[in-house]
């Protein structure tokens, strides 16, 4: 999986284990990420990166891979 | 064995507190009160659980909460089968705001009418009661209501405040209602929502996001901010407050050392520094004012510190402000238990503020019982390190609450008299004091003069008569001016006291002149003098005795003479006193001899 940060926040957010996170991994394949943690996941991400979502992009970003996508589209490097 | 959780590590982000909570929540050693709390809302308010939780934890509460489905304020509280009450609630919170309860009155404040206003009010007035009704007859938990903050959107515009219907009256008026309700329910109290809104603002508070992605009319940083103000409403609910607050003195109610200073070097006034000392002791009066002790435990000499409470005019307290005070070098662990005993409370009802990090520790370690207030290093955030540091709150205060320092004030002049008349009583005795009591005349008239124009302390009025002036009032106004010497076993003390009466009517006499050496005092030569003058004005028809106290700077002492002599105050300020004159009204103490003088 991509970017340990993102992993890391997830498993503080879900409350989930490590190896259970991959880059397909969203809120069909994993019971914890509910909408109340959806929304807990982006406020997370915001402070972690400091960055800002909008409305819009906070509902779309329901996988791994598209938080990535979206993170990587307001400029930081998850390399 | 006690256990809690360690905050150390926490962070302010919703990672760290989603963590913290899930530990706390999975963790049933720490050692914590369990209370459950439920919560019914007209938004998502679940999105504060993980902030109630550990904030909760932090003041010794195991919160375990249950969100009711939002908007089901009816279907939660009036159904006694509902998950709210299924949960067996220690507490019930029911959170709304206004855009909920009466979308009219934050949306469409510019067409209603005054009645239409009242109208709506008065629905929400009759829709509040009936919700605590019913939650204090399913639930013997305690009720806690989130009062209105000011609608985000404005309907008025720049122009509301001068509108017919202004929204912050609207939602003050609201807010009464709430109030109100809670009053009549018993244990049912106000969580003041507007205040916490106001204090992190009302921008930071919303995020427009959350608002439409999920009904949370909370940001993270209200999240945050409304777990911390909810679970100090918790602690409040079910921890008592402390009684008492014990203070230091230097660098804690004034700027400085006043051993040190001196009272002109102190800092104590309206600007830097001495303004940030000054705002501090304005917040203990009012500490004071709603109940909670004061007392002082500081290393000092006394004398030093009697001269800044009664010689600085910037000083907003007073001696008289404090229940308890212990101004020595002893250690302030030991001082901090005798005051606990002196006002027979808890030393767990105590609380101690002293901005020297060592004291602070020693108590820690010698009087662990006592709550020590985190005092910033710097003095312009005493005051609101005070208000935040929880240890005084109360969720009602009562009218035993504003009595109270009177209470204490007036047992501590009780307990003190007391004292005082038992070993003066004793010590008199044994002095076997000796009076003698004569009209002044010429061969006395000199020494009468001197001591009346030196006694300054002991001096009721601080009238400087001179010879003249005296005989003519004995010869011209008929009155009667006394002078008095006194032994004891010790030896004569001489000429040591003066009294003069002038009768204002035939029957009313006023003490002109009452004055002591106060190397005599408090051994019944004043009692034996002031008897004698009334036992002579008595003699003259005279009916009323007036005593009479005009404050120099320096005949403090005496303000309290004529009380204690039994006279009735005519005026508020303590300037007139009255005794009537019926007999034996006015006894000499039996411990003093006294000789009338007939030359």
């Amino acid at each position: 999986m991509g970017s340990q940060r993102i992993t890391d926040l997830m498993v503080q957010v879900f409350g989930v284990n490590a190896k259970d996170l991959s880059e397909q991994s969203s809120p069909d394949t994993i019971e914890e990420w509910d909408s109340m943690s959806h929304i807990n996941l982006i406020l997370a991400l915001e402070r972690e990166f400091q960055v800002k979502f909008t409305a819009q992009e906070s509902v779309e970003m329901l996988s791994v891979k598209l938080v990535e996508l979206t993170l990587s589209e307001k400029g930081v490097d998850l390399a | 064995m006690t256990q809690s959780f360690d905050f150390g590590g926490l962070e302010a982000t919703p990672g760290s507190y989603l963590a913290a909570a899930r530990q706390i929540e999975n963790d049933p050693s720490l050692d914590a009160k369990q209370i459950n709390v439920a919560v019914v809302s007209t938004y998502t308010a679940a999105v504060i659980r993980p902030y109630l939780v550990v904030e909760s934890a932090r003041r010794d509460l195991a919160v375990v909460p249950t969100f009711g489905p939002y908007g089901q304020l009816e279907q939660q509280l009036l159904d006694p089968d509902s998950v709210i009450y299924a949960s067996n609630p220690d507490v019930i919170v029911i959170a709304t705001r206004i855009e909920d309860m009466a979308e009219d009155l934050s949306g469409r404040l510019a067409t209603l009418s005054s009645s239409e206003v009242d109208e709506i009010l008065g629905e929400l007035d009759q829709r509040f009661g009936n919700l605590l009704e019913s939650a204090r007859k399913h639930s013997a938990g305690h009720i806690l209501v989130f009062n209105f903050s000011p609608p985000r959107l404005t309907s008025m515009g720049l122009a509301g405040p001068m509108s017919e219907h202004p929204a912050s009256s609207v939602v003050e008026r609201a807010n009464s209602i709430i109030a109100k309700a809670c009053k009549n329910i018993s244990s049912a109290t106000v969580f003041e929502y507007g205040r916490v809104v106001l204090e992190t603002g009302l921008d930071s508070w919303t995020d427009a996001r959350l608002e439409h992605l999920g009904r949370i009319p909370f940001s993270f940083q209200a999240q945050m901010n409304l777990g911390k103000a909810l679970s100090r409403y918790l602690s409040a609910i079910f921890f008592t407050p402390h009684k008492c607050l014990v203070v230091d003195l230097d660098n804690t109610l004034w700027g400085g050392v006043i051993g040190e200073d001196g009272l002109g070097g102190i800092a104590l006034g309206e600007d830097y520094p001495g303004n940030v000392y000054k705002e501090f002791q304005r917040q203990l009066v009012a500490l004071k004012d709603r109940g909670v002790l004061l007392a002082i435990n500081s290393k000092n000499d006394e004398p030093d510190v009697t001269e800044v409470f009664e010689r600085h005019p910037d000083m907003v307290l007073g001696l008289d402000d404090f229940a308890a005070t212990r101004i020595n070098w002893t250690d302030k662990a030991s001082n901090i238990r005798s005051i606990a005993e002196e006002l027979n409370i808890g030393v767990d009802a105590l609380a101690f503020f002293d901005d020297n990090p060592v004291e602070r520790e020693w108590i820690r370690a010698n009087a662990p019982e006592v709550a020590v207030i985190e005092v910033p290093p710097d003095p312009e955030n005493y005051a609101m390190a005070l208000q935040d540091s929880e240890v005084f709150d109360h969720l009602v205060v009562v009218a035993e609450d504003l009595e109270r320092a009177g209470v204490y004030q007036t047992e501590k002049r009780r307990t003190k008299l007391r004292a005082t008349h038992a070993s003066v009583a004793d010590f008199i005795r044994d002095l076997d004091v000796k009076v003698t009591i004569g009209a002044v005349n010429d061969e006395t008239m000199p020494r009468v003069v001197q001591l009346i124009s030196k006694t300054n302390q002991f001096n009721l009025t601080g009238r400087r008569h001179t010879a003249a002036e005296i005989e003519e009032i004995v010869s011209l106004n008929g009155g009667i001016a006394l002078w008095t010497r006194s032994t004891d076993r010790f030896g004569d003390n001489g000429l040591v006291g003066v009294a003069i009466a002038i009768p204002d009517s035939p029957t009313e006499w006023r003490i002109d002149s009452f004055l002591m050496s106060c190397r005599v005092l408090g051994r019944g030569v004043e009692s034996a003098l002031l008897s004698s003058l009334a036992q002579q004005v008595a003699d003259k028809d005279g009916k009323q005795l007036i005593g009479e106290y005009v404050i120099t700077k320096k005949n403090g002492m005496a303000r309290a003479f004529f009380e204690g002599e039994g006279f009735n105050p005519r005026d508020e300020e303590g300037h007139y006193w009255e005794h009537a004159l019926d007999g034996s009204s006015l006894p000499a103490p039996d411990f003093v001899t006294i000789n009338t003088s007939e030359t």
